[in-house]
C-alpha cells in the first residue's frame, strides 16, 4: 500500500511538473503575452524584461522560470505599479479560501450523492428513488449559479436568514466569524448540487448492478441477513466505479466556483483569476492556473489512495517488485489501460 | 410422487383426437417478430420513451422559434433612441421604455404578466405626482422604515406610469430600453449555436485524434498521443477556457475554439477505446480473414458500432458547452455584454435584480429548461442507442 | 429413502414490461437424502429458477404464485419455504440448502479475501468463534484440494484461476455440512479438462457428506456422468422424470428423445445428428397444450388442446405426453434411442 501511495505522489509531481512547462511555454509562446501589452511604457517594458531576462536563450528563461517556481516565486503584477508578488499577496490567503468551499461541498456531494444513491437502488422503484431520479437529472442539468440565485432569493432576501453575500471575518466593520461562516452556506450549497446530482445516480446505478451480480446472490445463499449483505457485499463494489468520478466532480467543482465566487462576492482565488484574466494580468493567470492544477492533482491523489484502499486488485498490482522507475512507466501504462475502460462508460 | 396412480377413467378426453399429426413447425416459426435495423429499432425505442419525446419536440419548438422569432418581433435588440407608437405614429422616448416589467395582452389576470411591479420606496416620493400620477398604483403597506422615514410599498402599473399603455412588452424590456423578448430568443440561439458549434468540433476533432490512436493502438505512436491526452486533461478545462480566453478577443469564434479545443478529449477517448474493443471481436477478425480492406474495416464494422456512441457523447456536450458559455458570459469572459446570450442575459439580470427581477429569472428559467430538455434527450438517446446503459 | 426437498405444484412468475412470464408451472417433485438430482433442458426452460425458487433467491420481480416447497428438517419438522419469513429463510440458505452457481469469475466478491469469504457462513450458522471459524475455513479449503490452504486465506479472487475459485464457491457451499447442494450449472464456464475434474471433487464430496444433489445442466454428458435421477424440463415444466436409466434407455417423451438424438455419442456414430427444430414457446403466453407439441414430430391432435398429465411408467419413472395413454396410436421412438434401450444392462451408461 505505502509503495502504492508513494506511485501516486510520484505521479503527480511529473504531472505538475508538465504543467509548469507548459505554463511556460505559453508565457514564451503565445501573441498578447504581457511584454506586448499596449499599456505598458517603454520604460515599464524595459523593467519588465530586464527582470525577467527576456533576451536570454529559451533554456535559460525555462531553467530560470522553474528556479522561481520552487522558491514560489511566480512573479508579480504588471499592471499595478507596485508589482505586487503574486503569491503573498493573491494566492497565500485566497487559495484555501477557494480549497475550503470547494473542498467541503466535494465531501457533502460524495456523502450525500452515496447516501442517497445507494438509498435509492436498495429501495427500488420506491418515490424516494423516483425522487432521486427526477432531483439526479435536475441537479446535473441546471447550472450551480441558478441555485445560487434561488437560494439567495429565498433565504437572504425573503426569509432573511442568511447572508446575501459572504463577509470578511473583521471585527473593525462588525463582521464575526459566525457572519463569515454563514457567508459560507450558500456557496457550498449551491456547489454541492452537482457533486451530489452526478454522484448519486452513478451510485444508484452501480449499486443496481452490483445487486444483480453473481456474488451478491451467492453472499445471498450463505444465509447472510439483507443488511449484511449490503453493507459488507455490495457498497464496497459499488463504490470502486463511483469514486472515479470524484475527479471529474473537482474539475466541475473548480468551473462552478468561477461563477458561484463572483456571485457571492468571496474574495477567492478564482475570483481574482477572472479579475486578472480580464486585466491581462498573464503571470498571474498562469500562476493561480497552477494552483489550480494543484488542488486538482490533490484531489486526484486522494481519490487514487482511496481507489487502492477500496480495490485489493489495484493496491496488489503495484506491490511486484519493480525499480522506481520502471514502476512508474508501469503506472502511467495502468493509467491508459483504465482509460480504455473507462471510455465505456462515459459520463 | 410415488403416491400418484395413472387413473385413466378419471381423465376426460376425446379419445378421437390421439392421434398423429403432421408436424406444424412453420406455425411457431412465423412467432417471431419482425427483425428491425439498428437505427429504426432506436428511434422506435426513443419515441417509447415519453419524456425524451417531449423533449424532443420541445428542443426542436424552441431551436425553430429562437431562429424565427428575432425577425418578427417589433422592438429591435439594438438600442434605439426612441421607437414609433404603432397606433398614433407618435415617437415614444426611450426614458419611457426603460426597465418596463412584462405584460402579456390577455394575461394580465394571471398577476405576473400584468405590467406591474411592487416598489418600495418613502412615502414623501408619493406626493411628486407627476412622477406618480395617482391613478398608476395602489398602495400595499406602509411602516416606519430603519431611518424614522415612513416607508410605503406600492403597486405600481408601469405602464400607466409611462404612459405607454397601448404597447406590450412580453417579457419586458432591460435597463437600456431594449426589449428582453428579442433578446432572450437571441440569447437562446446564440446558446444553442455555441453548444451546436462545439459539439460538431468536439466529434470531427475528438474521432480523428481517437481514430489515430485506435487504429495504431498499442503502437508507439498510440502510446504517445495518449500520453499527449493525459497531460492535456490533467489541466482542468475551464482553466484552459479561461487562459485562452485571456490570449485571444472575446467574441463568438474565440468561444468555441476556446470550447472545441477542451472538449474533444472524452470523445478521444471513447473512439479509442471503441476501436479497441472492437478490433478483438469477432466479426472484425472474420472479416479480416476473409481479406476485407483496412479502410472496409473501418467503415464498413468499426464506424456503424460507434456511431451510436459518438452521438450519444456528442448530445451530452451540448448542454456542457452552454452550461460552460452561460458560466464565462457570466463572469465577463464570454461574449461581449452587446451580443445576447443567455449567461451574458443572466449576468445583466443580477446586476438589475432589485428593481426588475424579471430581467433575472426569465433568462435564468429559459436557459434551465433548454438544459433539462438536452440532457434529458441525451439520457433517452443514450437508453435507446445503448440499451446496456439503461438509467445510468 | 428419507425425504428431503418435497415440491408440490409449483408455479413462479416474472413481472415484466411485456406481461407475465410464466417460467415454472406446475412443477413437482421429490429429493432424497444423498442422491443427486440432476435437471436437464435447454436454456429458458426454468431450471435455474426452479432452483433459485427453492433458495428463494428470485430477482424482485419473480414471484411463486402458488405450490409448496417443503423442506424436511432432520428432526423430523417440516417448513413451507416458499411462505417462510426472511428471517427463518436465512437460516436456511448456506446452513441447510447451499448452492454453487454457475460462472466462477464473478461469483466471488472481489473485494473480499477468500478466507473471509469462505468464514462468512461459518460464523453466521455454527457460532464459531473467529479463530474456530478459520481453522474450519482452512480445512475446507485443503478439502477442495488447493494447496497452501493458509496463504490461500488472505488472497483474494482475482489471484486465482477460474476453476480455483469454482472449488472455492464449492468449499463455501459445503461449509456448514448443508443437506441439500443445488449446482447451478457449475462446470459450463469452465474449461474442458477443469470441468471432469470439478465433477469429479463434487461427487466425491458428495459421498463424504451424504448431502443431496441437484445438478443443474443442459450437458447430457455429465448427466449421465453423475445423476441418480433426472428431470427433464422443458418450457416451465418437468416433461419426464425418472432415474438414470429409465430416461437414457427408455425415455417415453418426444422431448427426451429430440434430446438425445441430438446428443453425438457412440451409437450415432456417422449419422447426420439431429436437431430438434423450432425454438422454445413463449412463456408470456404459454401454449395451450403440451409445450413441445409444436416442434414434435409425433404430436397429437390432442397436445394442442390439453396439457397432458403426469403418466406413471414405473414406480420411478414418469413422462407428460399423450403418448402413453392406452388409447394413443403407438410411435416408435428414433432410431439412436431404440438402440440405445437395446444396450440397456449392457453398459452403465451411454
Amino acid at each position: 500500500m505505502l509503495r502504492y501511495v508513494w506511485n501516486r505522489i510520484l505521479m503527480i509531481f511529473v504531472t505538475l511538473f508538465l504543467i509548469l512547462t507548459i505554463n511556460f511555454l505559453l508565457l514564451y509562446l503565445m501573441p498578447g503575452s504581457p511584454f506586448q501589452n499596449p499599456r505598458l511604457t517603454p520604460s515599464q517594458r524595459e523593467r519588465i524584461e530586464d527582470k525577467y531576462g527576456l533576451n536570454d536563450p529559451v533554456l535559460v528563461q525555462y531553467g530560470r522560470y522553474m528556479y522561481k517556481v520552487s522558491k514560489l516565486d511566480f512573479g508579480g503584477t504588471i499592471a499595478t505599479n507596485t508589482y505586487d508578488d503574486i503569491f503573498e499577496e493573491y494566492i497565500i490567503d485566497r487559495l484555501p479560501l477557494t480549497a475550503k468551499i470547494g473542498g467541503i461541498a466535494l465531501i457533502i456531494g460524495t456523502v450525500i450523492g452515496i447516501t442517497f444513491g445507494a438509498l435509492a437502488a436498495i429501495r427500488r422503484n420506491s418515490w424516494l428513488d423516483n425522487s432521486v431520479t427526477v432531483l439526479g437529472v435536475i441537479g446535473v442539468s441546471i447550472p450551480s449559479f441558478v441555485f445560487a440565485a434561488i437560494l439567495q432569493e429565498v433565504f437572504a432576501i425573503n426569509l432573511d436568514w442568511l447572508p446575501l453575500f459572504y463577509r470578511e471575518a473583521n471585527p473593525d466593520i462588525g463582521h464575526s466569524l459566525k457572519d463569515q461562516n454563514l457567508g459560507m452556506i450558500m456557496p457550498i450549497i449551491a456547489l454541492s448540487v452537482l457533486p451530489i446530482a452526478s454522484i448519486m445516480r452513478y451510485m444508484r446505478t452501480e449499486l443496481v448492478e452490483v445487486f444483480s451480480s453473481d456474488y451478491i446472490l451467492l453472499a445471498q445463499a450463505k444465509g447472510l441477513s439483507k443488511p449484511a449483505v449490503i453493507f459488507k457485499h455490495a457498497i464496497r463494489n459499488a463504490l470502486i466505479p463511483v469514486i472515479t468520478i470524484i475527479g471529474p466532480m473537482a474539475i466541475n467543482l473548480i468551473a462552478g466556483s468561477l461563477v458561484i465566487e463572483r456571485f457571492f462576492n468571496i474574495p477567492g482565488l478564482s475570483n481574482s483569476l477572472v479579475t486578472f484574466t480580464l486585466a491581462k494580468e498573464t503571470y498571474a493567470t498562469l500562476a493561480i492556473n497552477f494552483f489550480y492544477s494543484f488542488m486538482y492533482v490533490t484531489v486526484i491523489l486522494i481519490v487514487d489512495i482511496l481507489y487502492g484502499v477500496i480495490d485489493p486488485r489495484i493496491r496488489l498490482a503495484s506491490n511486484s517488485k519493480l525499480g522506481l522507475i520502471g514502476k512508474l512507466i508501469k503506472s502511467i501504462k495502468r493509467k491508459f489501460q483504465s482509460d480504455n475502460a473507462g471510455g465505456e462508460v462515459n459520463e | 410422487m410415488n403416491n400418484m396412480k395413472n387413473d385413466f377413467s378419471k381423465i376426460k378426453i376425446d379419445k378421437s383426437k390421439l392421434k398423429l399429426v403432421s408436424n406444424r413447425i412453420e406455425e411457431s416459426e412465423e412467432i417471431s417478430g419482425v427483425s428491425l435495423g439498428y437505427w429504426k429499432d432506436s428511434f422506435r425505442r426513443l419515441l417509447h420513451n415519453k419524456i425524451a419525446t417531449i423533449s424532443l419536440i420541445l428542443i426542436g419548438f424552441i431551436f425553430i422559434f429562437s431562429i424565427f422569432i428575432t425577425s418578427t418581433t417589433p422592438h429591435s435588440t439594438v438600442i434605439e433612441p426612441q421607437i414609433k407608437d404603432p397606433d398614433t405614429g407618435q415617437m415614444i422616448s426611450k426614458k419611457s421604455l426603460t426597465s418596463v416589467p412584462p405584460r402579456i395582452k390577455g394575461l394580465e389576470w394571471l398577476g405576473w404578466f400584468d405590467g406591474r411591479v411592487d416598489k418600495l420606496l418613502p412615502k414623501i416620493a408619493l406626493e411628486n405626482e407627476v412622477k406618480y400620477p395617482k391613478d398608476t398604483y395602489e398602495i400595499v403597506e406602509c411602516e416606519e422604515g430603519n431611518t424614522g422615514k415612513e416607508m410605503c410599498t406600492i403597486d405600481l402599473d408601469v405602464y400607466k406610469q409611462n404612459g405607454i399603455e397601448q404597447l406590450y412588452f412580453t417579457f419586458g424590456t432591460d435597463q437600456l430600453a431594449r426589449d428582453n423578448w428579442t433578446r432572450v430568443w437571441a440569447g437562446v440561439r446564440n446558446s444553442l449555436a455555441i453548444g451546436l458549434l462545439a459539439a460538431v468540433f468536439d466529434i470531427v476533432m475528438g474521432v480523428i485524434y481517437g481514430s489515430i490512436c485506435g487504429f495504431y493502438g498499442g503502437t508507439k505512436v498510440d502510446n504517445i498521443m495518449m500520453r499527449f491526452i493525459e497531460i492535456y486533461g490533467s489541466i482542468p478545462s475551464i482553466v484552459l477556457l479561461i487562459l485562452l480566453l485571456s490570449f485571444m478577443d472575446r467574441g463568438f469564434g474565440a468561444l468555441i475554439i476556446a470550447l472545441g479545443l477542451t472538449g474533444w478529449i472524452g470523445v478521444a477517448r471513447m473512439v479509442r477505446a471503441q476501436y479497441l474493443r472492437y478490433r478483438e471481436h469477432d466479426f472484425v477478425l472474420a472479416s479480416r480473414t476473409i481479406g476485407a480492406s483496412t479502410k472496409r474495416l473501418i467503415f464498413k464494422h468499426i464506424f456503424p458500432n460507434i456511431i451510436g456512441q459518438i452521438v450519444i457523447l456528442a448530445t451530452f456536450s451540448i448542454p456542457a458547452a452552454i452550461f460552460y458559455e452561460a458560466s464565462l458570459s457570466f463572469i465577463g469572459l464570454g461574449l461581449p455584454t452587446d451580443q445576447a446570450s443567455l449567461g451574458t442575459l443572466i449576468n445583466n439580470g443580477i446586476t438589475q435584480r432589485s428593481v426588475s427581477a424579471y430581467l433575472l429569472w426569465i433568462p435564468t428559467i429559459v436557459l434551465s429548461i433548454v438544459m433539462l430538455a438536452i440532457n434529458l434527450l441525451a439520457n433517452g438517446l443514450r437508453d435507446a442507442l445503448d440499451p446496456r446503459l439503461r438509467g445510468r | 429413502m428419507e425425504k428431503l426437498l418435497e415440491v408440490k405444484n409449483l408455479n413462479v412468475t416474472f413481472e415484466t414490461h411485456g406481461g407475465t412470464v410464466q417460467a415454472i408451472r406446475d412443477v413437482s417433485f421429490d429429493l432424497h437424502r444423498g442422491e443427486t438430482l440432476a435437471v436437464v433442458g435447454e436454456s429458458g426452460s426454468g431450471k435455474s429458477v426452479m432452483t433459485k425458487s427453492v433458495m428463494r433467491l428470485l430477482a424482485d420481480n419473480g414471484n411463486i404464485k402458488h405450490g409448496e416447497i417443503l423442506y424436511h428438517y432432520e428432526d423430523g419438522t417440516i417448513v413451507d419455504i416458499a411462505k417462510l419469513r426472511d428471517g427463518e429463510m436465512h437460516k436456511i440458505r448456506g446452513a441447510e440448502i447451499a448452492m454453487v452457481f454457475q460462472d466462477p469469475m464473478t461469483s466471488l466478491n472481489p473485494t473480499m479475501t477468500i478466507g473471509k469469504q469462505i468464514m462468512e457462513p461459518i460464523m453466521k450458522h455454527q457460532n464459531l468463534s473467529k479463530k474456530d471459524a478459520r481453522q474450519k475455513a482452512i480445512e475446507l479449503i485443503s478439502m477442495v484440494k488447493i494447496d497452501r490452504p493458509t496463504k490461500r486465506m488472505k488472497q483474494y479472487p482475482h489471484e486465482f484461476s477460474g476453476g480455483m475459485r469454482q472449488r472455492i464457491v464449492i468449499a463455501v457451499a459445503l461449509a456448514c455440512n448443508p443437506n441439500i447442494l443445488i449446482c447451478d450449472e457449475p462446470t459450463t464456464a469452465l474449461d474442458v479438462t477443469i470441468q471432469a475434474q470439478i465433477i469429479d471433487l463434487i461427487k466425491e464430496l458428495q459421498q463424504q457428506t451424504k448431502a443431496a444433489v441437484i445438478f443443474i445442466t443442459h450437458d447430457l454428458g455429465v448427466v449421465a456422468n453423475i445423476a441418480d435421477r433426472v428431470a427433464v424440463m422443458y418450457a416451465g415444466k418437468i416433461c419426464e422424470i425418472g432415474t438414470s436409466s429409465d430416461v437414457f434407455y427408455t425415455p417415453a417423451h418426444p422431448y427426451t428423445w429430440g434430446l438425445l438424438a441430438s446428443k453425438p455419442n457412440t451409437d450415432n456414430l456417422g449419422e447426420k445428428l439431429y436437431s430438434i427444430p423450432g425454438t422454445p414457446p413463449n412463456l408470456l403466453d404459454p401454449p395451450k397444450g403440451d409445450a413441445f407439441a409444436l416442434r414434435s414430430n409425433y404430436a397429437l391432435e390432442l397436445d394442442f388442446e390439453e396439457q397432458p398429465p403426469m403418466f406413471k411408467i414405473s414406480d420411478t419413472h414418469y413422462a407428460a405426453t399423450w403418448l402413453l395413454h392406452p388409447d394413443a396410436p403407438k410411435v416408435e421412438p428414433p432410431k439412436v434411442v431404440q438402440r440405445r434401450g437395446a444396450k440397456k444392462g449392457v453398459t452403465n451408461n451411454g
